[in-house]
């Protein structure tokens, strides 16, 4: 087995690795060691219970971890075989498992064997795409039915699209199949009876308390009295009406009576009412809602198949059917892994742990979680997997492993994490952290909390804090390394004036897992030049690029062409007479030219390189360029588009912004900034915790179902710009409150414990929605309230003025290893390697014909013209002359065809009979249609020899014509082939290792032979052809050769524009003898 | 490495023995290799060694039987393919009845038939079920074949033996290399050459024992032949990204080439096409290093395929111009990138969704309307043949001149040989289909299916390049120099899972029945001997190079073969690359500041600035340059696409519209929107689907409500939709247009100005206003009184989205709570005063030619239009929503 030593462990650790024979629940606190603990427990089982990688399967949260736990299990073991094993081991995502079992199963799973994955961004567009067909559809079928659902409901912002699909979304993530849901059932109105008590509560309690107090008391009264009073029969309007109109509670006196019963009216009763009210008026329009969503899931997943793609949630969905359905296969599965590894079992959700079900054996799971660190309830994950798993192995009696050893953070910090964490009580279960590992002490303390705030409506405290972060990463960013820091806010939008305070302080930084790639300048600009290069007409793209330093013009400028040239900015560039615009003009014409042809990505790089954009550019804009244009080649490559496609396709992924940055993974010294999500497994010395208040905006859904399948929703109000719940929506809705409220409690913890060395709080007074910073300042027993003036004392300091301006930093935003430049290498040549023999005659009769016929290729004949009605029955069995020749040609070098042509049989007879075909008889040596490659000049010549043999101690070269010359115009016919000839004669030399004595062009209609002088001078001028036809490809330079022989040309005012006149007629080069 | 040669002839290495051969002038050898490139490659260094050359003498094993079996063709990719669509659409296996319509399944039993070869072999109970369907398939698809007069390759080659014993070949002397194994059906081959000498190499590794124990079982001598290694220079270089990789081999050739290494002495080898080949194809062309790739460029992706099946497309489709668009844009149109076609480019646009040939085309392409009855026509796969001989008149011919760069020779090449191949593929589509009638579209879709097996001939034939490879046909080459890029676990060694159809049980299974297919394990180990043949491909230099990061930024794990190497060549070089650029045309540029200060455009500045509207000002006051880019540069955007188009400014102004219409006639007020909103659509080409029905429908709740919510008690209407034109100060006008103007008796005018905004943005607003960063209210009021010569008593905003929300500054008036706030003269005289003065000031900043981005509220910048145009623009509000989420 051959492994490393083990890394030493702590007892609760090493216990939880080596328990055996029954499943295994670990619960790890931040820091503890769980990857750890996870990876020595996969190489115990290889080095100690001798169990192949082969047969571990180990789940982790991100394809990050799968690479880390192998690259470390591979590091501790020497041996290759096994290390290589690891590497092909199942350690992976479960996105990752399930696409592999699918892949290998793809038949038996009746998925496209070649499928490819749609990401969020692709799948997302698609989805919208087929959830807005269906809706038209529906809405051309039932066009009363679906004006009610699109007026009535509140969908706010998204449309009817997006709400459907998130809903979909989210019934799919539950593992609830949408046959399963179904409409509520009418109500009867159960709220009624409690209101009008409240009512009446209301009314029997007279009016108290202040002047203010008391008037409202009265305006509860009347509005209590007309409740009494309404008819229950009156209209939904009315009751709604009614309803909205009831003042507010806290109007009240506190202690007051009425002030209860209005709280109780105003926070569950009316609202319930009121989803009785709206259920009742929008029954009708359910199961149109449920058909909807249908249509919806059928159109979209016909979509897919006919694309071959699967969806993330496909993996999943697909995988389980698998299992479930091929009891065969889930055995064979199942008895394919001895063990199975699970992390971060806490932010599974249902499907997927179902999935982890159908594959482990009993007693073979090993789970690793930590419920306070469960962080993915948006994304559908459920603590209460992990919690069940625990409670069902304390049930069997099992011990659990508990993990609280934190080895990353100083004393300090874990002892303000255990601090604060009673205040968290919402989401965070209270376990105390152990601190284990040994610091060097602090001169002051590592817990910092910083409050900025507005004395002045003109300070901005949001930009305080962004520079004072940035001034405090300077100060202690010693020694210099920046990647020590991290900046970690709830929303990764309250980054972005952090990221620019880090600019303004020349500090490198990446922010990780935004979604604002498209939305960077680099990006921005390489965007507009492909919109240039669509069509010029777009003058703001085309703006974009001019005043961007891929070209770097004046406004001035602009504004003088624009004015010269109102109609056609992008024409007045080519005649401003600045030679930079000229050189732009010109590279977006030639561009433009390859439109479709080239890959984009060939196409940026070529401005970029020689516009010098990159001269000088940070790593981060560098690092998305290099991002782009990969996605761009990918793009090309799989499916080629034009410019003006491709745009279409940029701004669609720009609209659903959906595309990070580029990785930090060589952007080495930065200070990381992410989201805590984002954070989530990593740790850092330095963390700021920072736009505290800032929280996310939490959207009740349009759309949601309770566990038995009932359909909710919330529709317009009919009176004020807010919805009404009905009674699934506003009972789901307040769990999932709950829920979110946990999960903000867990996110604080999971942020406070990524630090190692020294934690910083930040807020400001901003409002914002989250109470991180009261929960933390109450932990650390700090002052809660927005301060009014500046303070600071003991950790806490309240400041309102941004630090000083910034000291240009030198080149720390600078490119930081500067590129070598390179020249391009000056290549000789671009001539081919090949070319055929009757390529030089060609070239030497016509060079312009040569590059045409034989260097591109162009057909000799013409297509049929556009408007000419094609005769199938044309030229049906006759020989054309070229078939003619061949047939000849055949018939000479002795091979047999089918049915051949007569006169073909005739000729060859002559030849044969001749006195020179006479001489073959004899012949101690022959070659007919002798092909050949022989190097002359640089060259390959490729060639065939008609006829050549030996007799009488002569070497005789023959090339036959069959072409239909007048008698005694052979020699003049015969002039263009000189050079072939002598050629053929230099191949033959270098077979037979002299020149042939004799070279015939035989004539085979008028059976005369043309004699072709093998002279050394005409030899040495058929050499020279081949250097000269290398030369002129190499130049690209095919001058025409116009004479009569043009109007015989196939390229004749085609492809050629030789404008032949009598008299133009050019000598040949070469004479046949 | 493995010799095997028949008895009487000697042993020693095959491309030896051959050279030897040929260099006594023998006519009677000839070397067989695996791969037409290896052919080529060898036929051209041995010419290039001063030899006569046969090229039949260098050929593949298939040329090699061609003459013998031209009678039978062989079933290409692309017959198999068209047959076995036609049996999985027919009668399926009940197993892949499921996926009869993948593609991805298609494709795949294509490459397994010609892996197979052949249903002769018994699939009993145990091979799986997917084993089982498939030799089904095959021995239906080899009938089908068989009636058609194809055979597939192992088939072919028996048959090619049974001729060959009859009648030998003219060679006497039979030389091969390069092989890794021979199949059965190969194997047969040689034997039927037995009479001739054979002499041929082996590489000594797992997959080759089984041809190996063939041959000894043949009468094969056997001998082992111990090559000197080559003992290259090498180097194993880590880059950041892969990108950094490719830059760092260009540059590395770049330095090569100075050292007078020639670019043919270089060869990359790569283990597949993807990810490289584009990324070379790219990173070489920016350095100016000549390259030629040995991959084949398939058909389906060359821009005529895609042109002429778009344009068969458009045709079906009726012209629908989101089919129409693309193809104007391709050079191959003909009359792409004009300023003409250009600017018919965005009216079109504007006019998506449409369909129909658009007239304007006329001209421009007088011939494409001529293919309309093709769209209803049908004919037999022959008679669409002939038609289809129209469409590369399409293709405008290359025009001649002088020093065009190689590059563009190459496109044409390219594309010239693309018509070839769309012929043969046209042809091939008429050969093989039923001879029934179809319609277009349905020929087409059976064109499209053969086109995607059909690959481009290269016509690149340069002499001074730099090769690349893929590591398959770099068997048997020796370069001066080779580099092997993307050394990483599961790119090379890449992966091999087991099949979904043929499992490696069943592979085993049909072993025993004689039919060798490689099992997953086989085709992985295969992984180490070809880094193993790569490798040893360098003489004088080995560059063995990897990325640390993948292209999403993921830390990669470097090839196993690495490690190995650098154990077995311990003065392996380890490297880091280097950034690397070419060197660029031009210093980069930072644009100089923004001002203007040239007299004549100063002038122009000037007689812009004599007419403002409030917008134009306020826009001014928001932002310099967005007035500059807007109401000086005039810049066009390209047209909205169709669902973008019914924005909030068309809805508002529908309602604007709706309300000045309906003046006279409230009871009409719901027909009266109703034709102005249709109006709209027409016009913009709005499409009427249910996302426009959702804006139609709360546009009309919205002027319901309106109309529903109480009237101005005691105000008289004294103008509508006035338009004014008046003189602020000396050259300076201000134009505009006031929704409506109510007088109050006894106090004056309030000028109401409808917009199409929740009460949340009408507040906004006002706040706007009272800090001074708008001047409509002041200007309106001013103008207002210059009109109607009253005192001013009030501004208000209508909001009419939502909620109907009264806003703004009017004087005390009984029964007007809740309509705006009430204030006194002074306030809204000081309003005017305000307005004037800023106007006037902006109007003086921007004849100084004030143009610089300086937006007074940033956060406005996320909706400018021009924020990519400044430089200064923030992101666009839909990322800041995205980031806000998580
Ligand atoms: S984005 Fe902002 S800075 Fe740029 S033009 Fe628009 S308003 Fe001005």
């Amino acid at each position: 087995m051959n492994p490393a030593p083990a890394i030493s462990l702590n007892p609760a650790q090493q216990a939880a690795v080596e328990r055996w024979g029954q499943d295994v629940c670990v619960v790890a606190g931040p820091g503890s060691g769980k990857t750890r603990v996870l990876i020595e427990r996969f190489r115990w089982l290889v080095a100690s219970k001798g169990i192949p990688p082969n047969r571990i399967l180990a789940v982790t949260f991100t394809e990050k971890a799968a690479t880390e736990i192998k690259k470390r299990l591979i590091q501790s073991f020497t041996s290759d075989e096994l290390r290589e094993q690891i590497e092909r081991a199942w350690v992976s995502t479960i996105h990752g498992f399930c696409t592999r079992l699918l892949k290998e199963n793809a038949i038996a799973a009746a998925v496209d064997p070649d499928f490819s994955l749609l990401d969020e961004a692709q799948s997302r567009i698609l989805q919208l795409h087929t959830a807005e067909a269906v809706l038209d559809d529906l809405l051309g079928e039932r066009p009363e039915l679906m004006r009610v659902l699109l007026r009535e409901l509140n969908t706010g912002a998204s449309g009817l699209a997006e709400s459907l699909l998130e809903f979909f979304e989210e019934a799919r993530t539950a593992g609830m199949p949408l046959e399963n849901l179904r409409p509520p059932s009418k109500q009867a109105a159960s709220a009624w009876p409690r209101i009008s008590g409240a009512a009446h509560s209301i009314l029997a309690d007279p009016p108290v308390g202040t002047f203010n107090q008391r008037q409202s008391h009265q305006r509860f009264h009347q509005w209590a009295a007309a409740v009494l009073a309404l008819d229950p029969s009156s209209s939904f309007r009315e009751k709604i009406r009614l309803f909205a109109g009831m003042p507010s509670a806290t109007s009240l006196k506190s202690t007051s009576r009425a002030r209860s019963a209005a709280l109780e009216l105003e926070e569950t009763l009316l609202p319930l009412a009121q989803a009785e009210l709206i259920l009742d008026a929008r029954l009708p329009v359910y199961p149109l809602i449920l058909e909807a969503l249908r249509r919806i899931r059928d159109a979209y997943s016909g979509a897919k198949r006919l694309r071959g793609v699967l969806d993330f949630d496909d993996l999943e969905e697909f995988a389980i059917h698998l299992l479930e359905s091929n009891e065969p296969l889930r055995a064979r599965v199942r008895h394919s892994f001895d063990q199975v590894l699970m992390d971060e079992l806490q932010d599974t959700n249902r499907l997927q742990w179902r999935l982890i079900d159908l594959v482990r054996r009993p007693d073979t799971l090993f789970a690793v979680g930590d419920i306070n660190q469960s962080i993915y309830y948006f994304r559908h994950a459920d603590p209460g997997v992990f919690r069940d798993y625990r409670d069902s192995l304390s049930s069997r009696g099992l011990p659990i492993d508990e993990l609280r050893e934190n080895y990353r953070a100083r004393p300090e910090i874990i002892d303000a994490v255990n601090r604060i964490t009673p205040y968290l009580s919402d989401g965070v279960e209270p376990h105390r952290l152990l601190a284990c590992r040994e610091f060097p002490s602090l001169s002051n303390s590592c817990i910092e909390y910083v409050h900025t705030f507005a004395a002045v409506p003109e300070d901005d405290p949001v930009r305080t804090e962004a520079r004072w972060i940035a001034r405090r990463i300077q100060e202690l960013n010693s020694p210099p390394d920046y990647s020590r820091f991290a900046i970690l806010a709830r929303v990764i939008g309250a980054l972005a004036p952090i990221q620019q305070a880090l600019d303004e302080y020349g500090i490198p930084s990446v922010i990780s897992g935004g979604r604002s790639f498209y939305e960077s300048r680099e990006i921005r600009d390489l965007t507009a030049w492909l919109n240039v290069l669509a069509n010029p007409r777009d003058e703001i793209s085309l703006v974009t690029v001019l005043r961007s330093p891929l070209c770097g013009i004046s406004d001035e400028l602009l504004f003088r062409l624009k004015h010269s040239a109102p109609d056609d900015l992008f024409a007045a560039l080519a005649t401003a007479g600045d030679p930079r615009l000229e050189w732009f003009h010109a590279l977006v014409s030639k561009q433009r030219a390859q439109a479709g042809a080239s890959s984009p990505d060939a196409l940026l790089a070529q401005v970029l390189d020689e516009s010098g954009y990159q001269d000088g550019l940070p790593s981060r804009p560098r690092a998305n360029i290099a991002k782009f244009l990969a996605i761009l080649r990918d793009r090309f490559h799989k499916n080629p588009a034009t410019p003006g496609e491709l745009a279409a396709d940029i701004a669609r992924w720009r609209e659903t912004a959906a595309e990070p940055e580029a990785s930090a993974a060589e952007l080495a010294n930065c200070v990381h900034l992410m989201s805590v999500h984002s954070a989530k497994g990593l740790e850092f010395p330095v963390v700021f915790l920072a736009a505290m208040r800032n929280g996310a905006q939490n959207r009740e859904p349009v759309f949601c179902f309770d566990a038995s399948g009932l359909l909710g929703a919330t529709w317009r109000h009919p009176e004020l710009r807010k919805g009404i719940s009905d009674p699934t929506h506003l009972q789901v809705c307040a769990r999932r409150k709950r829920q979110e409220d946990a999960e903000e409690d867990r996110l604080l913890y999971v942020a406070m414990t990524r630090a190692g060395e020294r934690l910083v709080f930040t807020a400001s007074s901003h409002p914002g929605r989250s109470d991180w910073a009261r929960k933390v300042a109450e932990g650390l027993l700090l002052p809660t309230s927005i301060p009014k003036a500046e303070h600071s004392e003991s950790i806490y300091s309240a400041i309102r003025e941004a630090p000083p301006p910034p000291s240009p930093q030198s080149g720390d935003l600078e490119e930081q290893t500067p590129a070598a430049i390179v020249s391009p290498p000056s290549i000789p040549g671009g001539h081919d390697s090949v070319v055929p023999v009757t390529s030089v005659a060609r070239f030497a009769f016509c060079p312009r014909q040569y590059y045409l016929s034989r260097y591109l290729g162009l057909p000799t004949q013409t297509p049929a013209p556009i408007n000419a009605n094609p005769d199938p029955e044309a030229d049906a069995g006759e020989w054309t002359a070229s078939e003619f020749g061949v047939a000849v040609h055949e018939i000479l070098a002795g091979k047999s065809i089918e049915n051949p042509p007569p006169e073909a049989i005739t000729l060859a007879a002559r030849f044969h009979a001749s006195p020179l075909g006479r001489r073959l008889e004899n012949a101690s040596r022959l070659g007919r249609e002798y092909d050949f490659l022989i190097e002359l000049e640089d060259m390959i010549l490729r060639g065939q020899i008609d006829l050549w043999f030996e007799e009488s101690g002569e070497l005789i070269l023959v090339d036959y014509k069959s072409d239909l010359v007048a008698p005694g115009g052979e020699r003049r016919h015969a002039y263009r082939y000189g050079a072939q000839i002598r050629l053929y004669a230099l191949a033959l030399e270098r077979l037979t290792g002299r020149l042939p004595d004799h070279a015939f062009l035989w004539y085979l209609r008028t059976e005369t032979p043309v004699p072709v002088s093998l002279h050394p001078q005409a030899i040495a001028e058929a050499r020279g052809l081949v250097r000269q036809l290398r030369e002129a490809q190499s130049a690209v330079k095919f001058p025409m050769r116009e004479g009569d022989h043009c109007l015989r040309c196939a390229h004749y005012q085609s492809a050629c524009p030789a404008q032949p006149t009598p008299d133009s007629s050019n000598p040949l080069p070469l004479a046949p003898s | 490495m493995l010799l095997f040669h028949t008895a009487g002839s000697l042993p020693g290495h095959p491309l030896t023995l051959f050279r030897d051969a040929l260099s006594r002038g023998a006519e009677s050898a000839c070397l067989l290799v695996p791969t037409s490139t290896l052919a080529e490659h060898l036929r051209h260094s041995m010419a290039r060694e001063g030899a006569f050359v046969r090229p039949d003498s260098i050929v593949t094993l298939s040329r090699f039987i061609e003459p013998y079996i031209r009678d039978i063709p062989p079933a290409s990719p692309a017959v198999i393919n068209r047959f076995l669509h036609a049996e999985l659409h027919s009668n399926p296996p009940a197993l892949f009845a499921p996926l009869a319509h993948s593609k991805g399944l298609l494709r795949m039993l294509v490459n397994l038939v010609q892996e197979v070869g052949q249903s002769a072999w018994t699939p009993d109970s145990r091979y799986s079920p997917a084993a089982r369907a498939f030799h089904q398939l095959i021995v239906l698809l080899e009938a089908r074949l068989r009636q058609a007069g194809f055979l597939l390759r192992p088939q072919r080659l028996k048959l090619a033996a049974q001729r060959l014993r009859a009648a030998p070949p003219p060679w006497n002397r039979i030389f091969l290399t390069g092989f890794y194994a021979f199949t059965p059906a190969e194997l047969e081959i040689l034997g039927a050459l037995h009479p001739a000498q054979i002499h041929l190499s082996l590489p000594q590794w797992d997959g080759a024992n089984e041809s190996a124990a063939s041959l000894r079982a043949m009468g094969f001598l056997e001998s082992r032949h111990h090559q000197p290694p080559s003992n290259p220079v090498a180097s194993i270089v880590g880059s950041s990204t892969e990108q950094d990789e490719a830059d760092d081999i260009a540059r590395r050739i770049a330095a090569l080439l100075g050292e007078g290494y020639a670019p043919g002495d270089i060869g990359i080898l790569v283990r597949a096409a993807h990810p490289y080949v584009p990324l070379l194809r790219t990173t070489l062309q920016r350095y100016g290093i000549p390259a030629r790739f040995y991959f084949q460029e398939p058909l389906h992706t060359h821009p005529l395929a895609r042109f002429l099946l778009g344009f068969l497309d458009a045709i079906e489709s009726h012209w629908d111009y989101e089919r129409l668009l693309p193809l104007l844009e391709m050079p191959l149109s003909g009359v792409a990138a004009t300023p003409a076609t250009d600017q018919l480019l965005h009216t079109l646009l504007a006019r998506i969704p449409a369909r129909g040939f658009p007239p304007e085309l006329d001209a421009l392409l007088p011939n494409w309307r001529s293919f309309e009855p093709w769209a209803s026509a049908i004919h037999t796969p022959a008679q669409w043949a002939v038609e289809f001989q129209r469409l590369p008149g399409l293709i405008p011919t290359p025009v001649y001149t002088a020093d065009v760069p190689h590059t563009q020779v190459l496109a044409w090449r390219s594309l010239l040989s693309a018509q070839d191949a769309w012929r043969e593929s046209v042809e091939l589509t008429a050969a093989i289909l039923p001879d029934q009638p179809v319609t277009l579209s349905e020929f087409r879709s059976h064109l499209r299916e053969i086109i995607e097996h059909v690959s481009l001939a290269g016509r690149d034939q340069r002499r001074n390049v730099v090769h690349v490879l893929d590591v398959y046909e770099a068997r048997q080459w020796s370069l001066p120099v080779v580099f092997i890029c993307g050394l990483l676990e599961r790119v090379f060694p890449q992966y091999h899972s087991a099949h979904p159809i043929l499992a490696d049980p069943d592979r085993e299974l049909l072993r025993r029945q004689g039919i060798l297919l490689r099992t997953s394990t086989e085709r992985q180990r295969e992984e180490a001997f070809l880094f193993d043949v790569a490798a040893s491909a360098a003489q004088d230099r080995l560059y063995l190079s990897f990325p640390r990061a993948n292209s999403r930024g993921e830390e990669t794990l470097p090839s196993f073969f690495l490690a190995r190497f650098e154990r077995g060549h311990p003065h392996t070089r380890a490297e880091s690359a280097v950034p690397a650029r070419p060197r660029p045309l031009w210093a980069k540029s930072s644009p100089p500041p923004s001002r203007i200060t040239g007299p004549e455009l100063l002038a122009a500045l000037r007689k812009a600035r004599a007419s403002l509207s409030p917008t134009s000002v306020e826009t001014f006051l928001q932002c310099p340059f967005q007035f500059f880019a807007r109401h000086i540069l005039k810049l066009n955007p390209p047209p909205a696409p169709p669902g973008e188009r019914l924005d909030f400014l068309l809805q508002g102004n529908i309602l604007h519209q709706t309300l000045a219409a309906a003046e006279g006639a409230p009871l009409l007020v719901e027909e009266i929107f109703n034709r102005l909103f249709s109006g709209a659509c027409r016009e913009k080409s709005i499409p009427l689907n249910a996302r426009t029905e959702t804006v139609r429908l709360e546009l009309q709740a919205n002027l319901r409500r309106f109309l529903d919510s109480p009237p101005l008690d005691g105000a008289a209407t004294r103008g509508i939709e006035r338009d004014f034109h008046l003189p602020l100060t000396a050259g300076l006008r201000i134009r505009g247009k006031i929704d409506r103007v109510v007088e109050l008796p006894g106090r004056g005018l309030i000028v109401i100005d409808y917009k199409y905004s929740t009460p949340d943005r009408i507040r906004g607003r006002i706040r706007s206003h009272e800090r001074g960063e708008l001047v409509q209210g002041g200007l309106y009021l001013w103008a207002a009184g210059q009109l109607y010569q009253s005192p001013p008593a009030g501004m208000l905003y209508c909001g009419l989205r939502g909620e109907v929300s009264w806003m703004g500054w009017r004087l005390a008036y009984p029964g007007w709570d809740g309509i705006g706030e009430s204030c006194d003269p002074s306030q809204l005289r000081e309003m005017m005063r305000r307005a004037v003065d800023s106007t006037t000031s902006a109007a003086l900043r921007i004849e100084a030619g004030e143009i610089h981005p300086a937006p007074a509220d940033r956060k406005k910048c996320a909706w400018c239009e021009y924020r990519d145009a400044c430089r200064a623009g923030a992101a666009s509000p839909l990322v800041q929503v995205a980031g806000g989420a998580s």
